[in-house]
């Protein structure tokens, strides 16, 4: 009766434990949909219509070295400079207004005005508020860019401080890095405010009109008389004078305009099929004027192409046909390149939101299930929540393959090329094996881990998008750049972490299931879970030896040594060491039940250094930057596996303590059985 | 039940042998080695790799003593090569008298001799392969790589202004040297002998205008080697050392400072001949020449991200003359050696300037051995693993009816 009591209350206090995990991630979570605390009234603030939303979210720009649609853009420019992808305001009598990132993009481009009054500024330090000369506000409140422009001068002045610390390597503190975050971002935002500034402002003539009046000309026209601009010049060379005030002025515009319009999405394809780069307006105004551009003529049609829009986008009517127009006409010089073919599919992967459904529509559910059936799981309820866990849990996976697979084919490579490339693809490796040891094993048990699995892969693919806000689709460094490689060796290693990674959940499903004795002493049933223990080990071994090797080869081939002791080749070493350790450790009966186990937790820890710690380390050569939460994120992993390292230790010493002297009970038989395999 | 485990004996010989093949050594040294990697790793944000690779992998040492960011941590630990060894004599003795031959344990044989092959490789690789580099601006052609990390000693004699012949100090002379020692090199085909004084991996030659001497360096000609502490990428460390040329009776007939940082060497006239010495890079021959026709670079549109470089070579052999394309993942392999793209230059040249590129030349008789070892491992494995999983789905079918 006392065992049947205690293994009550370890059923509830475990129950309790998934529901807090389940919650924890729960929060990590949505805490990236948190809006501020209080919203900003923008009175002035007109929706743009669903139309011109429509016809600007495909509209293709050249960004991080590939070409990729607005929508994408100014996805990752929000979420750099807001820390989320969805402004929240009050406009027009106080109605709540949601602003996409596209919509955001248009407002700074064609709106500055209004632009200028949105929350955009995500600054989680007061420090960094105070230090910049700043009112702070409530945490998680945005600035805007009218409230951070009071402290421009001294942001920027810190900031340049700051970047020229930093290229003479001096690692910056916390307050440092967000000052110069914060700089970057201000200027960034400034680039789009001005981008279009050639086109609302135009040329003023001065003097030219009636009475001495001004007059304003397109900048397109002026662009037109360039030949004769720079004949005025070279004549005022030649007999050494200086050019007219008019003409300087008229020159002194035009390269204000060219610098404001430097910046920013590069919407323009070449005419030259030779030339890479697509151009800013900026760089083709002052290619014009320079007499540099290889097509003036084009530069000029573009420049005007983009006066009208500017000149409709303050006409509600009729704007969005004409963005779609010039967006056609945008999509068609990239076709005619060979490029772009990929917009409207990254388009469809942006709808889709793949990884966000399953996190939030499949697996959380079906999380919820797993802890709802512990209520009665041997009853039909059970029964009942178990075909819920398999429908959220498939359901979620089969988005996490149409994402990766989607993202992989507008990427034009293997899934995996970079560190978030991993998170979703090893959340799908691992669950796939979760879901194939259920298949063959039909306990419930792995299926209960499965959506668990999914739950907290996802979370951390989202919260790892947030804190770097990098497009994680750009194109890969040279040495990378190998589908052979990138197939059979990285996938075949972030395989193998996935493998490492189930081993350990099931030795936590073995510790916890000891330790608050949900086993009901069943000596088969923690044979099974051992087992299956074993197994995820073999197959982690095979995957990561075959992977290191497969990586060795590699590396042999592009730098010429097989085995540099770079830290991720270590890591993926220390996997399988640890590996073969468990199993040879198993074989000469050095490990049991406990210790398989027990090792296959530390195995999680060994996969974590892999896979995520010996990127901070700043040496090697797959180092990338990493960001003090990661850190952060990764102590406390640690921190998290050694207390339940710590706990199933004790305990296991605690009973064969209890063994030798004989004051064992019951509920201790199965350990010291052999695993047989 | 465990099927390679053979029973315990009396004997003491077969005793011996038990714990050489046995599971527990080769468990304790699995651990170890994963320890090793682990704090060779976490020291080399300290060390970096070059000296982290001499302290835990290298024959020179048999312990190791930790640090993790700049504090010893108290324990003594076996060096990483040693222990390799001796997983290789475990592993071999395991498989060769322990381990039981039969159809159930065939998949693990063949795994093991895929790791004793791996580490063959390994041994070979660290004891009797090259590396070093060539860099070629693009027009030009050469047949000498330049050794990363070792340094020699050059004595030229110069004939007509030009180089006659080489004599060379080698690496293994030097490398054991420490600044206080003094060595003294007999030179039986020069009219002359060579006393290295001071030699310093990591130095700069420095005006005691611009700085006084430092203790233990000696001033020559108003400049003394300011030593610096070994860069943490090696291959920047520049070495040095104190020259004193004798005459064959023991007389000075002068004092020296060599540098790599130096741009020319010193020049002796003995005899009425005039000798260049200077302290380099070791460097060696290559078997035919290259010649760089032509270095392409380019970098993702709009960004600073690397897409591809490459070169295009003529590879001249006597008569023959070959064009070969090496770029990154696509190395030229001929006559043992191996030609990887590795850098080029000057990144930061105007457009249109000659570039040059670097290739890393690699001389490795173990070159593919991985690969087959990998053939060997995961056949083995797999196998192994299969037999496993079909018993265990057998049972868990039984079982669930």
């Amino acid at each position: 009766m006392a065992d049947q009591s205690t293994s009550q209350v370890g059923r509830w206090v475990a129950f309790a434990l998934t529901l807090i995990v389940i919650g924890c991630l729960f929060l990590l979570a949505v805490r990236t949909l948190l809006p501020e605390k209080s919203l900003v009234k923008v009175s002035t603030y007109e929706p743009w219509s669903e139309e011109v939303l429509e016809a600007a979210r495909g509209i293709p720009l050249q960004d991080g070295g590939r070409v990729k649609p607005l929508e994408t853009y100014a996805g990752y420019k929000m979420l750099g400079m807001r820390g989320d992808r969805l402004v929240k305001i009050l406009g027009k009598d106080g109605e709540k207004v949601k602003i996409t990132p596209t919509g955001w993009m248009l407002d700074a481009l064609f709106r500055p005005e209004v632009a200028i009054k949105l929350p955009t500024f995500r600054i989680d330090n007061s420090d960094v508020v105070e230090l910049i000369g700043m009112k702070p506000k409530a945490k998680r409140d945005r600035y805007t860019y009218d409230e951070v422009a009071v402290a421009r001068e001294e942001l920027f002045r810190l900031g340049g401080e700051y970047e020229k610390l930093q290229q003479g390597e001096v690692e910056l503190d916390a307050v440092q890095k967000q000052t110069l975050a914060l700089a970057r971002g201000v200027r960034e935002f400034e680039s789009f405010l001005t981008y279009f500034s050639f086109a609302r402002a135009g040329i003023e003539l001065r003097g030219a009109g009636e009475e001495g009046a001004s007059q304003y000309q397109r900048t397109s026209t002026v662009m037109a008389t360039a030949e004769v601009i720079q004949q005025v010049l070279q004549e005022a060379r030649d007999s050494g004078t200086a050019p007219s005030a008019h003409v300087q002025d008229i020159l002194q515009q035009i390269t204000d305009h060219s610098n404001a319009a430097k910046f920013g999405p590069s919407f323009l394809p070449p005419a030259d099929a030779e030339q890479k780069e697509w151009a800013t307006p900026g760089a083709k105004i002052w290619n014009v004027m320079t007499r540099e551009s290889a097509d003036p003529a084009g530069a000029v049609a573009d420049i005007a192409g983009m006066e009208n829009l500017v000149a409709n986008a303050t006409r509600p009517e009729g704007f969005g046909e004409k963005l779609m127009t010039w967006r056609e006409g945008m999509e068609g010089r990239a076709e005619a390149r060979g490029e772009g073919e990929w917009v409207g599919l990254e388009l469809s992967y942006n709808k889709g939101n793949w990884f966000f459904r399953a996190l939030f529509m499949a697996f959380l559910p079906a999380a919820l299930c797993v802890v709802l059936s512990w209520v009665s799981p041997r009853s039909m309820w059970g029964r009942v929540m178990a075909g819920l866990v398999w429908a959220g849990t498939l359901s979620g996976l089969v988005m996490l393959v149409i994402g990766i697979t989607q993202r992989s084919i507008v990427m034009q490579r293997p899934p995996v090329g970079n560190l978030y490339d991993t998170i979703p693809f090893i959340t799908a490796a691992a669950m796939i094996v979760v879901l194939i040891v259920e298949l063959i094993t039909r306990r419930r048990l792995a299926l209960l881990l499965a959506p668990l699995v999914g739950f907290a892969g996802l979370v951390m693919a989202r919260l790892y998008e947030f804190g770097d806000p990098n497009d994680p689709m750009d194109p890969l460094l040279a040495v990378l750049r190998s589908n052979y490689w990138l197939t059979i060796h990285v996938l075949t290693i972030t395989f193998g972490y996935g493998a490492g990674l189930v081993a350990a959940f099931f030795g936590h499903i073995y510790v916890f299931l000891r330790l608050f004795k949900l086993d009901g002493g069943d000596k088969a049933l923690r044979r099974f879970l051992t087992r299956v223990t074993y197994g995820c080990i073999c197959f982690t071994l095979l995957l990561s030896l075959v992977g290191t090797v497969l990586g060795g080869i590699w590396a042999n081939d592009s730098w010429g040594r097989f085995w540099g002791w770079d830290p991720k080749e270590n890591g993926a070493l220390m996997i399988v060491l640890w590996t073969l350790f468990i199993l040879h450790a198993r074989m000469g009966g050095i490990l049991r039940e406990w210790g398989m186990n027990l090792c296959a937790i530390f195995l999680a820890v060994i996969v974590t250094f892999s896979w995520w710690h010996v990127n901070l380390l700043g040496v090697g050569l797959h180092s990338y930057g990493f960001s003090d939460s990661k850190k952060f994120a990764v102590f406390l992993f640690y921190g998290i596996e050694g207390v339940v390292l710590l706990f199933g230790i004790g305990y296991m010493l605690v009973e064969r303590l209890g063994k030798k002297s004989g004051l064992s009970k019951a509920a201790v038989p199965g350990d010291g059985v052999k695993v047989e395999g | 039940m465990d099927d390679t485990i053979a029973k315990k004996s009396r004997d003491p010989r077969k005793r011996v042998l038990d714990f050489l093949a046995g599971f527990h050594l080769a468990s304790t040294l699995i651990v170890l080695l994963g320890i090793l990697t682990w704090l060779g790793t976490l020291e080399q944000v300290d060390m970096g790799l070059f000296e982290v690779k001499k302290k835990y992998f290298s024959a020179s040492t048999f312990w190791v003593v930790p640090k993790y960011n700049g504090y010893t941590i108290p324990l003594i630990l076996p060096n990483a090569y040693w222990v390799g060894m001796l997983f290789f004599l475990n592993l071999s003795l395991g498989t060769i008298f322990k381990a039981r031959w039969r159809p159930a344990t065939m998949g693990i044989l063949i795994a093991h001799f895929g790791i004793l092959f791996l580490l063959l490789g390994a041994f070979v690789t660290q004891h009797f392969s090259k590396r070093g580099n060539m860099a070629i601006t693009e027009g030009e052609t050469s047949d000498v790589a330049q050794d990363y990390f070792d340094h020699v000693i050059e004595v030229t004699e110069l004939v007509d202004g030009k180089p006659a012949k080489i004599n060379v100090v080698e690496t293994k002379y030097l490398s054991d040297l420490d600044p206080e020692d003094t060595r003294l090199f007999r030179m039986k085909n020069l009219p002359f002998d060579l006393k290295v004084q001071e030699y310093r991996v990591n130095a700069r030659p420095v005006s005691t205008a611009e700085k006084p001497a430092q203790p233990g360096s000696a001033v020559v000609d108003g400049y003394f080697l300011d030593p610096r502490e070994p860069a943490v990428d090696a291959e920047r460390n520049l070495g040095g050392c104190r020259l004193t040329v004798l005459d064959k009776k023991g007389e000075t007939l002068g004092a020296y400072l060599l540098s790599i940082a130096s741009f020319y060497p010193v020049t002796v006239r003995v005899e009425e001949k005039m000798y260049a010495i200077q302290i380099a890079k070791s460097s060696w021959k290559m078997p035919f020449k290259v010649h760089l026709t032509k270095f392409t670079h380019e970098f993702h549109p709009g960004t600073m991200r690397p897409k591809r470089f490459e070169s295009e070579i003529e590879r001249i052999e006597e008569e023959q003359t070959e064009p070969v394309l090496i770029k990154m993942n696509e190395p030229m392999r001929r006559e043992g050696f191996t030609f990887f793209q590795a850098s080029w230059g000057p990144q930061d040249g105007p457009p249109g300037r000659k570039l040059f590129s670097v290739f890393e030349v690699v001389r490795n008789p173990a070159d593919k051995w991985p690969e087959y070892s990998l053939y060997i491992v995961a056949a083995g494995l797999l196998l192994q693993f299969s037999m496993k999983l079909i018993q265990f789905i057998i049972q868990q079918t039984k079982r669930n009816g």
